[in-house]
């Protein structure tokens, strides 16, 4: 909120920042496999793939195997999907992989089971932290939680929650809740008293100015079934 | 010890400066050693409604500078022994208030004082994010209308995330919230929000419910706080917000159409058009 307010005379300020990016682990590098997969993946949850960021991680690749990163790049692209960089690729790929705009990033070790190939794509796992806010969220503020968040109080109009997993209002909710914002479309809203200016899972929304008898009931629960957002 | 309490609420023309002299006044009125600090540097008014206009020599930002000291700067008012007045500069920026200026300003002033009331300038930027960053509690002014209660919101939004109180983690600012301007006519007929919509939306104590008044315009052009015009709506409306602030339970007033045609009645004299 504050950064809008600064006004500087300069052009830009550089800032560090922190962002949720998906991951793809390359097992293989055949091109048409790897289309043809990805044309699946995207079928089974469209939402999810819409100029979505994604880091290409070589960690599960065979070491002997060459990458067609230019290759591999334009068919994310014409899936929109936004290739930004590569992270444990040899030095060797790494190069190439620079060479076709792709940014080094800090490599991660591939621990979790969550990337490990699913039939169920849309399981994107949730984690245990489940961020609890007391205070009112008020107009401009924006709170965002990587696992569930709970909210004991009201949110105004122009508050915004973000959530990886459910949301839970138990005052009044005014503003915005995106709930399942990684993807996550079994994510749910709950709310004591619905008001809102747009509610959103897994990336599908609703706004109060397209449906506003919807928007607004008590006891509220939001989820989606298949490619509807339902409230209940 | 004192209390600092900040005025403020966001939107600019709800009524802060009009509550910030009245506000100072009444506690000075209560034997409080009171000063009231105006924060709306380059377009300061608080010295006009306190009718010290003419007495401004040196300013807020002298102060922060120590081109004068609190002595020179702070304006004695003519009628109430327990109240001062420190004006803002007319002629500074913005910037030339810092937070450490503003603290070492605000300490020295703690020492004398019971309470320093700061009348916040419009908006979040600068000069309201100075006003309310070091205050113990809050009155928030709102007008009986969307745009007012939201910009109201934010302003509670900030005062619980960024003032000293909350980067420090201390206990939080404790908030009222004072509605003006209010004409129960006009929320019957629905053109203003009712008080109960308002305490819903904002969910923090209401300290007081100041009606629209010509006593209010009648007391700024005279240059005495209209809590000083003791028979008018609003003076009787801002003299029971300071008792409620002291503690006192004193029964809402001017709150629906029926009463206020009651005293108006009783205080015809304030019937006639502005
Ligand atoms: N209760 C009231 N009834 C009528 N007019 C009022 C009332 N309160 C404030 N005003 C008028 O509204 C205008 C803005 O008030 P002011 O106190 O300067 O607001 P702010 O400091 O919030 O900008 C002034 O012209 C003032 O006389
Ligand atoms: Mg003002």
């Amino acid at each position: 909120m504050s950064e809008a307010t600064e006004q500087t005379h300069s052009c830009f300020k550089l800032k560090g920042s922190l962002f949720t990016l998906s991951v793809l682990y390359l097992y293989n590098s055949d091109i048409e496999a790897f289309n043809e997969h990805l044309q699946e993946t995207i079928a089974k949850a469209p939402n999810f793939f819409h100029y979505t960021p994604m880091v290409l991680d070589l960690s599960k690749l065979p070491s002997d195997q060459s990458v067609d990163f230019p290759a591999i790049a334009q068919c994310l692209r014409e899936n929109h999907i936004i290739p930004v960089g590569v992270c444990n690729a040899s030095e060797d790929l790494l190069a190439e992989a620079k060479a076709a705009g792709l940014a080094p990033m800090s490599n991660v070790s591939p621990s979790d089971n969550k990337t490990e190939p699913s039939s169920k794509t849309n399981e994107f796992a949730t984690t245990n932290t489940t961020k609890i806010i007391t205070d009112p969220v008020r107009s401009g503020q924006q709170i965002y939680s990587k696992g569930d968040l709970i909210v004991t109080g009201s949110v105004s109009n122009g508050a915004e929650l973000l959530a990886h997993g459910h949301i839970h209002v138990y005052g009044t909710l005014r503003g915005r809740a995106l709930a399942g914002i990684s993807g996550n479309n079994q994510a749910r809203i709950f709310c004591r008293d619905m008001d809102a200016e747009m509610v959103s899972i897994g990336g599908l929304y609703v706004l109060k100015s397209d449906d506003k008898r919807q928007l607004r009931c008590q006891n509220a629960n939001v989820y989606l079934e298949g490619e509807s957002l339902l409230i209940a | 010890m004192a209390k600092i309490i900040v005025v403020t609420s966001g939107k600019g023309g709800v009524g802060k400066t009009t509550t910030s002299a009245a506000f100072a006044t009444g506690l000075a009125l209560r034997g409080f050693k009171t000063v009231v600090i105006d924060f709306d540097v380059g377009l300061r008014n608080l010295d006009l409604i306190m009718g010290c206009e003419r007495r401004v020599v040196y300013d807020f930002i002298n102060l922060i500078n120590e081109e004068s000291n609190l002595k020179q700067t702070l304006i004695r008012d003519k009628n109430i022994e327990n109240l001062y007045i420190l004006p803002a500069s007319q002629t500074r920026d913005k910037d030339a208030l810092t937070t450490e200026g503003v603290e070492k300003v605000l300490n020295k002033m703690k020492e004398e004082f019971d309470y320093i009331v700061c009348d916040s300038p419009a908006g979040i930027e600068k000069g309201a994010h100075m006003a309310l960053y070091f205050a113990d509690s809050a009155i928030v002014v709102t007008n009986p209308e969307v745009s007012s209660v939201r910009d109201s919101d934010r302003i509670l939004g900030i005062l619980s995330s960024k003032s000293k109180r909350a980067e420090e983690g201390e206990d939080r600012i404790t908030e009222h919230l004072l509605i003006t301007r209010y004409a129960p006519s006009r929320v019957d007929r629905g053109d203003m929000l009712a008080i109960k919509d308002i305490q819903d939306i904002l969910g923090i104590p209401l300290i007081g419910v100041i009606p629209e008044s010509q006593a209010v315009l009648k007391a700024s052009n005279a240059g005495v706080p209209v809590i000083r015009d003791e028979n008018s709506d609003a003076g009787i409306a801002y003299t029971d917000m300071v008792a409620r602030f002291l503690g006192e339970d004193v029964p809402m007033r001017f709150t629906t159409a029926e009463k206020r045609g009651f005293f108006k009645r009783l205080f015809n004299k304030e019937e006639v058009p502005a």
